[in-house]
């Protein structure tokens, strides 16, 4: 018979086919073998918008397209033109004798009948509408009495009504004044700069008093004791001002804008059958400004090539009269000068493929004077500005035209080697070729990625316009060596070479152009691989 | 060398409930199945078996590493039409209390505890081809992936049962904890390459069950359940040779998976001729979005509850008693897994001594063929059993067999 008491257990271990496994299993990872997959990885259309941002194209009614190109090549605003800089005005009150001197209740200490002079360099403003902006009154009582401050700005109007500043400050002593800060917001305020006679320049009428308190004491003064009163004007932006800007000169230095029409070619030639450029002024100021064009140059980095436009636009200066004023608004004056093949270099000018666009002016202000009586204006959006619209029907002939890209390639950890296989179906009138090289972070090339054949043109019709596409086949070879490099850094550097199917003759690009293109991946796959 | 060593110290089984591929018969002498009070048993058992897949490929997989392409192609062309594989991992841990139960003679309390973790798939040769090799050798054809099915679960089990006097019989229900379930049916799917790839179509009619994918390791209720176990034993003469015949049944029940649970049904077309992009320039996240991919392919989920039964497993079984110690007879068993087929394993054992039972078995069906097997029982004392057994003996040696399987147990009387 069994012992009825109870035994302790025996600690019993488990076994399975994975318990048994699972030491060798850390050594050497997961299980892992290579599989050769072959499959469609992606498929697109490919269209001049993807060459060109459909946002600068153009397409008329036959289909014929049209690149229209704007470029802002400088821009002369409010900010350039007058800036009001921050000012503080002193108004001291003392006696000039040492005293003491017994004031009763209510003697005024500070009575100014005054004005302020703002600081405009050449410009002469009558009047001024401020956007934003504050004026600030500090009092510093040194008398034993409490004072009451105002400050008046006639020639001011706000729009919330009142155009004063008061302030009371308590009793002081020389040791230890007493000091009042009133501040108030200049937003939306108008000032009539022609002074208390109208008949002044950037003066603005202004009225300091200060009493001793009425109802008071009085005070014992000596020449110890001040009150003096501060004002100081800061951050004034104008909205709108009027006055006589001045007959100045402003020079635009040698300036370089970036044009990014052309920032994917890197090689090739590209000859373009009829290109027309203009150039456009804007006058939004009320005053008459003459525009002296040095030069408008091309500049390719890439090659160091620079073309200067060649045109009678830069013979002479360009006169642009003044805009008007309607009061609440302005009408600017525009200006536009078109150049193309045959009165200009233009076509060289662009050929050039330039990335990007220098230039030289001198602005002439007020060139006659001041003949419009001081009724010169400028509102807070006016500015002088100029850019060029480059209008390019895609009439051309590329002749290994090259257009970069580099592909950040997120290869799949467990991917060898393999194929790439590009299925073109192509409507378009070029031939293109795939050059591609596997690159470091500072583009030197790493490896040639091997590629096998070439996308063909679609077939012309006698009118030159493409009648039927052609399909064809391309092939790319990753190797072990640039999948490697590709998922230690380095990336794709895709170049594709165009040549026009006919280059004797300039090619139109319609707009029902396309080139469907299917990517297939031929791979060898480590399924669990590093 | 150690993992060997650690097989051999593990203390060892037995257990009259035969819950799992046990066969050694009950001997008079060395199980003394009426001398015992209280007992307490451990078992843990871990099997897999396939039809044609060589264990050097299973093995590979386990170990991890490469796997070069010489063993893959060895168990490529042993592959048929169709092929099946599954494992069945498990351990559990039983309470049989002393005759009798509230008083009442012939009936024995019974606790059980559970772990179970099963997979059943059954393939199609061009479905390991493609898995292992990929699809570029089936450029212009069409891989038949068709009555492709799989069944991964785990679940914990906590029953509460009676057990006749002589233990033979016994009746269980259990309280199932599902940890995880990741189940796929393919009644029908093709898969055609096109040439240099530029299609892959696929016509699919099919289903996936997952439970929730927020988690699924041990201790998880992903799902709760219940089931029943039992067996039914009976003796009888044949001539004057004495019978015992068992009918049992193991977890038998269901779970109901939790409502972020996540299901996918599809009888559709599927035509794939790549990723749409808009730039091919411009491809950063486009192939390896997910996102993307779920829905060109249409294989969005749907999230909520669903209810699966338990891989339960029915069995007949009949020893025959021949006398000075010898036994011989067979079980027959079917488990509810994709893959597995009808298993009939016959037996012969021989008592050595009055202490040890050794025997000996030949098993064909289940998830594999024919597989040679043998088990041994000690008694320890008066008071202490273990039994090992091995479902396929080549399988410790050969890796180009099939199956293997290893059962040890242990089994304190008091």
């Amino acid at each position: 018979m069994l012992n009825e008491r109870p035994l302790p257990l025996v600690a019993c271990l488990l076994i399975s086919g994975g318990l048994l496994f699972a030491g060798c299993r850390k050594d050497r990872g997961p299980a892992s073998w290579d599989v050769d997959v072959l499959l469609p990885l992606v498929k697109t259309i490919f269209t001049i918008a993807d060459i060109v941002p459909d946002s600068l194209l153009v397409t008329d009614g036959a289909g014929n397209i049209t690149l229209l190109y704007t470029s802002e090549l400088f821009a002369v605003d409010l900010d350039t033109l007058l800036t009001a800089p921050d000012t503080t005005y002193f108004y001291p009150g003392a006696i000039t004798f040492p005293g003491p001197v017994v004031f009763p209740p209510g003697t005024g200490i500070v009575d100014e009948n005054n004005v302020t002079r703002f600081d405009f360099d050449d410009i002469a403003l009558r009047y001024l509408v401020l956007s934003e902006g504050t004026v600030e009154l500090k009092l510093s009582n040194k008398i034993a009495s409490t004072v009451f401050g105002n400050f008046t700005l006639p020639g001011a109007q706000f729009p919330g009504g009142g155009n004063s500043i008061t302030a009371t400050v308590a009793s002081g002593t020389p040791a230890s004044p007493s000091v009042s800060f009133q501040t108030r917001d200049l937003s939306g305020v108008i000032m009539d700069l022609r002074g208390p006679n109208f008949n002044a320049v950037n003066t603005l009428h202004t009225i300091v008093a200060v009493n001793l308190d009425p109802n008071g004491q009085g005070a014992t003064v000596t020449d110890q004791d001040s009150v003096n009163a501060l004002v100081s004007y800061r951050g004034l932006k104008p909205a709108y001002a009027r006055g006589f800007f001045g007959s100045q000169t402003i020079e635009v230095e040698p300036t370089e804008n970036d044009l990014d029409l052309f920032n994917s070619v890197v090689a090739g030639a590209l000859d373009l059958d009829d290109v027309a450029l203009r150039v456009k002024l804007v006058n939004g100021i009320g005053m008459d400004i003459q525009i002296a064009l040095s030069y408008l140059r091309a500049v390719n980095s890439r090659t160091g090539t620079t073309v200067d436009l060649s045109h009678s636009l830069f013979q002479g200066p360009i006169n642009l009269s003044r805009a008007t004023d309607l009061g609440t608004g302005f009408t600017p004056t525009l200006y536009s000068n078109a150049m193309d093949n045959t009165d200009s270099n233009v076509d060289l000018f662009l050929e050039n493929l330039p990335d990007k666009v220098s230039y030289a002016l001198e602005l002439r202000l007020n060139p006659l004077g001041d003949i419009s009586s001081g009724n010169d204006f400028v509102y807070a959006d006016s500015k002088v500005s100029a850019e060029l619209e480059l209008e390019v029907p895609l009439r051309l002939i590329a002749s290994g035209l090259t257009l970069e890209s580099f592909v950040d390639v997120d290869i799949p950890r467990g991917f060898v080697s393999g194929d790439l296989r590009f299925f073109a179906t192509n409507g378009f009138p070029f031939q293109a070729a795939l050059v591609a090289h596997v690159v470091d972070e500072n583009d030197q090339v790493l490896s040639t990625v091997d590629v096998q054949g070439s996308i063909a043109p679609g077939l012309l019709g006698a009118d030159a316009l493409v009648q039927t596409s052609v399909d064809s086949q391309l092939r790319t070879s990753l190797g072990r060596t640039q999948v490697e490099q590709l998922k230690n850094g380095g990336r794709l550097r895709l170049r594709v070479v165009f040549d026009t199917a006919d280059q004797s003759q300039h090619l139109q690009i319609l707009d029902r152009y396309s080139l469907d293109l299917q990517v297939t991946l031929g791979a060898n796959y480590v399924v669990n691989g590093e | 060398m150690m993992r060997w060593l650690l097989l051999c110290s593990v203390a060892v089984l037995c257990l009259e409930a035969r819950a799992q591929m046990l066969v050694l018969p009950v001997d008079s002498l060395v199980d003394r199945p009426r001398e015992r009070g209280h007992t307490i048993a451990i078992e843990a058992w871990g099997e897999q078996s396939a039809n044609t897949v060589y264990n050097e490929l299973l093995i590979g997989l386990l170990r991890g590493g490469f796997l070069d392409r010489d063993l893959r192609e060895r168990s490529r062309s042993a592959t048929r039409e169709r092929n099946s594989f599954g494992y069945d991992l498990g351990a559990r841990i039983q309470w049989v209390g002393n005759d009798s139960l509230f008083g009442k003679a012939g009936l024995r309390p019974m606790i059980n505890v559970g772990y179970r973790d099963v997979l059943g798939t059954r393939f199609t040769k061009d479905l390991f081809a493609i898995a292992f090799f990929g699809n570029a050798e089936y450029e212009d054809r069409i891989a038949n992936l068709g009555g492709t099915a799989h069944m991964a679960m785990r679940y914990q089990t906590f029953g509460i049962g009676v057990a006749s006097a002589d233990r033979r019989s016994y009746v269980r229900l259990e309280l199932v904890n599902g940890q995880s379930v990741n189940a796929s049916d393919l009644p029908m799917a093709e898969l055609y390459t096109g040439v240099d790839g530029r299609v892959l179509e696929a016509d699919l009619l099919g289903q996936y069950w997952n439970s929730d994918t927020a988690g699924n390791a041990l201790g998880r209720t992903n799902g709760i359940g219940a089931a029943i176990s039992g067996r039914w034993s009976t003796r009888a003469l044949s001539g004057d040779i004495p019978v015992d015949i068992g009918i049992s049944v193991q977890d038998l029940g269901f779970i109901v998976w939790n409502d972020r649970s996540v299901r996918l049904t599809r009888d559709t077309l599927i035509n794939f001729e790549g990723l749409v992009v808009d730039d091919l320039f411009d491809l950063d996240g486009v192939l390896g979005d997910g996102e993307q991919l779920q829905d060109t392919f249409g294989l969005r989920y749907t999230t909520g509850s669903f209810r699966t039964l338990l891989p339960f497993r029915l069995a007949l079984n009949m020893d025959f008693t021949l006398g000075n110690g010898w036994y011989t007879g067979f079980l027959i068993q079917q488990v509810n897994l994709p893959g597995y087929a009808p298993q009939f394993t016959a037996f012969g054992a021989k008592r050595l001594g009055e202490r040890t039972l050794l025997g000996g078995e030949l098993t064909a069906g289940g998830f594999g063929g024919v597989r040679l097997g043998s088990r041994v029982r000690h008694r320890f004392g008066e008071r202490l059993w273990a039994t090992l057994g091995c479902s396929h003996l080549p399988g410790m040696v050969i890796g180009r067999t099939r199956g293997f399987g290893l059962q040890a147990g242990m089994m304190i009387g008091f």
